[in-house]
């Protein structure tokens, strides 16, 4: 160090037709210089951090630079979704008042009381929201898992009907369904075309079902399910994709090793190919539940919708959005509890 | 077939009776088996088609074919003049341009950060990470509509980390807020962050696929000297191609078809899907330009319109159809 030092300090009077530039760098660093004698452990800031980097050990330095990967998320999670969630919390609990800004003021769980009054139809929207849910997750799970091994198959034209499988996956929107709904609802009426006037109507159907001399209960469930029949396709383009992807994932091993021990297509099928996509049974759940409860044409969201752009009432509003989120999370909680004893992973 | 195959060669070669007679059971039951599963693959694709079907079949008549009781598929007339009415009333070229300035600027952004965020879980082992995971995945589950009031008073009274605020005080802004709704930023911006649309479900896709591309790949590039971004620019995004189109297409339909946070954050800005949605009350109500017009004749402009909003995506899809469903079977989603 002291080496270093002298040799600056000389410099300057050896070379002094040098010009004024170069005379001024070398004083800052021979200043820099002495700065660094005087405390020895302090550093240039950029320089300390790059040693701090370059000594950091492997895998400590590996964690950092996930870290920094994943940072935009991070932020943009704190900014758009965390800040808003306690916002909405916020707003829940109190008294939103909007003027030029908005204020909050507490009002002692004014608006919880408020949904669960008697006389409020946000718990019948609720239950009815529900009962949907009820009845489309195991009807939208065992259809698209029934298409998705006849599409698995192998036959002329698979293709194309692959192609219009998953039209709906592109298609699908809340616009164009009330679109195609509507579309057959009232034409029907003028064109004295009834097979059009439900989109496929089940009138005789319940007839049939009564005289094959089935429960009343049974029959209400084949004609609700057969009633949706198109929304059930409808929803189901990503299940299918996905039951698809898990189908082509087995192994074809596992089938010839059947067909060496002579198993039953059906044997087949419950000990081979059901095990293997068990784990993708549960994703489309959750996932069938998440599509049913965030379809903004379901009652409560309806509700939720017209308390807050009709009557303004963001504190309800969100009161309202918040019991339905937490029912969300005990339903796809409670579904992975059952899950865990029964899905099959043949990884890990 | 090579299963038939198989079984009829068998046949030929053992002769004993009774074995003919099962083999030949078999036989039929594959042929019938092919033949139901095809009818019943045909009878849901009915299903799917119909209404697109009709759709069609009732754009392309004339309003008088609409009074004709014979008329239920194939119009008897035909003509174009429907789609060009539609075309009008949504004054459809710069509507089509305003929902891809809002679908296609944020779905590449999005493409970009949840795929470095979907690395970031895939790869490496941090401080934190299975929390910051599970924080992706309560994303996924929280239906938008919780936050969508919320979200909105942030956007309308945007102070980032006390960014805003600061600049307030320096005295370069004139309220400790910005406005940023009704212009892309408030599109644009959460994109950026990998907290757009759907992305939690994005960044669980692209970390399932990383996952499964070979470890030794990503460590020969670091061995030859290249650093955590250049391998994963030089090393998983040309392997990923398959997630990325899976992600972009979805991503770009998702935000497409959107109809309940463009209506929130760009009140100002019509778009293909809210228009649509309001297009068929806006053309009969009192004021419309169809008001008081016999709803019949409105059917076929609307179902026109219909067409039209649905064709951008049609073309996509069919262009893309192949690779796309070919890369969602390969993109590992299922882990």
């Amino acid at each position: 160090m002291a080496d270093v030092i002298n040799n600056e300090a000389v410099n300057p009077a050896e070379e002094n037709k040098e010009i004024i530039d170069q005379a001024e760098v070398k004083k800052v660093k021979v200043k820099k210089i002495k700065t660094k004698k005087d405390k020895p452990g302090k550093q240039p800031k950029a320089k300390k951090k790059e040693k701090r980097f370059s000594k950091m050990p492997y895998e400590k330095k590996q964690g950092f630079v996930g870290f920094m990967f994943t940072l935009p998320w991070l932020i943009g999670f704190f900014m758009f979704f965390f800040i808003p969630a306690i916002k909405s919390i916020n707003f829940s609990l109190s008294d939103v008042k909007i003027f030029e800004n908005y204020a909050t003021e507490w009002n002692n769980f004014y608006n919880y009381k408020y949904i669960f009054a008697s006389g409020s139809t946000y718990l019948q929207n609720l239950f009815s929201t529900l009962g949907d849910l009820a009845i489309n997750v195991p009807v939208i799970l065992i259809f698209s898992l029934f298409v998705a091994v006849l599409l698995n198959r192998k036959f002329i034209g698979r293709s194309v009907a692959r192609a219009v499988f998953f039209l709906p996956v592109i298609v699908t929107t809340g616009v164009v369904m009330t679109a195609f709904n509507g579309a057959s609802d009232t034409s029907a009426v003028f064109e004295g075309d009834v097979s059009n006037g439900i989109m496929f109507s089940t009138m005789n159907a319940t007839d049939v079902l009564n005289s094959l001399g089935l429960s009343e209960q049974i029959t209400k469930y084949l004609i609700l399910v057969s009633d949706r029949i198109f929304d059930v396709v409808w929803d189901s383009g990503i299940q299918i994709i996905l039951f698809l992807a898990a189908l082509q994932s087995i192994s074809p091993a596992l089938y010839e090793a059947c067909d060496v021990e002579g198993a039953t297509a059906w044997e087949k099928f419950w000990l081979i190919t059901f095990p293997s996509v068990s784990p993708i049974i549960l994703v489309n759940i959750v996932y069938t539940i998440v599509d049913t409860f965030s379809d903004p044409s379901n009652p409560v969201l309806a509700q939720i919708d017209g308390v807050i752009k009709n009557s303004f009432n963001y504190g309800v509003g969100a009161a309202m959005v918040w019991v339905y989120f937490v029912i969300i999370l005990a339903i796809i909680g409670l579904i992975f509890l059952i899950c865990k004893k029964l899905i099959f992973y043949s990884v890990d | 077939m090579n299963i038939t195959k198989a079984i009829v060669s068998q046949f030929t070669k053992h002769k004993g009776k009774k074995t003919d007679k099962r083999l030949w059971l078999n036989v039929i039951s594959n042929f019938i088996g092919k033949i139901v599963v095809s009818l019943i693959l045909l009878g849901l694709a009915y299903v799917i088609l119909y209404p697109l079907i009709y759709c069609i079949s009732q754009a392309i008549r004339l309003p008088s074919d609409m009074y004709d009781p014979r008329v239920i598929y194939i119009p008897r007339h035909f003509t174009l003049q429907n789609l060009k009415d539609a075309w009008d009333f949504l004054d459809y070229p710069r509507i089509l341009l305003n929902t891809v300035n809002v679908s296609l600027w944020p779905t590449i952004l999005q493409l970009c950060t949840c795929a470095l965020a979907g690395y970031g879980f895939a790869r490496f082992k941090f401080k934190g990470k299975g929390i910051m995971f599970g924080l992706v995945i309560l994303t996924l589950i929280v239906p938008p509509q919780t936050i969508s009031v919320t979200t909105y008073t942030t956007f309308r009274y945007f102070d980032p980390f006390f960014i805003s605020s600061g600049l307030n005080l320096v005295g370069l802004l004139p309220e400790n807020y910005i406005d940023i709704t009704d212009t892309l930023w408030s599109f644009i911006l959460p994109a950026l962050f990998a907290s757009g649309l759907k992305s939690g479900l994005f960044i669980f896709i692209y970390r399932q696929f990383f996952r499964g591309i070979p470890k030794e790949l990503e460590e020969a590039a670091y061995i030859d000297g290249c650093g955590s971004f250049g391998t994963f620019l030089k090393i998983i995004v040309p392997n990923a191609v398959p997630a990325f189109i899976t992600v972009f297409l979805l991503s770009l339909v998702w935000y497409y078809n959107d109809y309940f946070t463009v209506p929130l954050f760009l009140p100002l800005t019509e778009v293909l899907s809210s228009s649509l949605n309001d297009m068929f009350t806006n053309m009969t109500t009192v004021g419309g330009l169809y008001a008081g017009v016999d709803v019949l004749l409105v059917y076929p402009i609307w179902r026109a319109g219909i067409i039209l909003y649905i064709l951008p995506l049609l073309i996509i899809f069919l262009v893309t159809q192949r690779k796309f469903t070919e890369s969602i079977a390969r993109s590992g989603i299922v882990g």
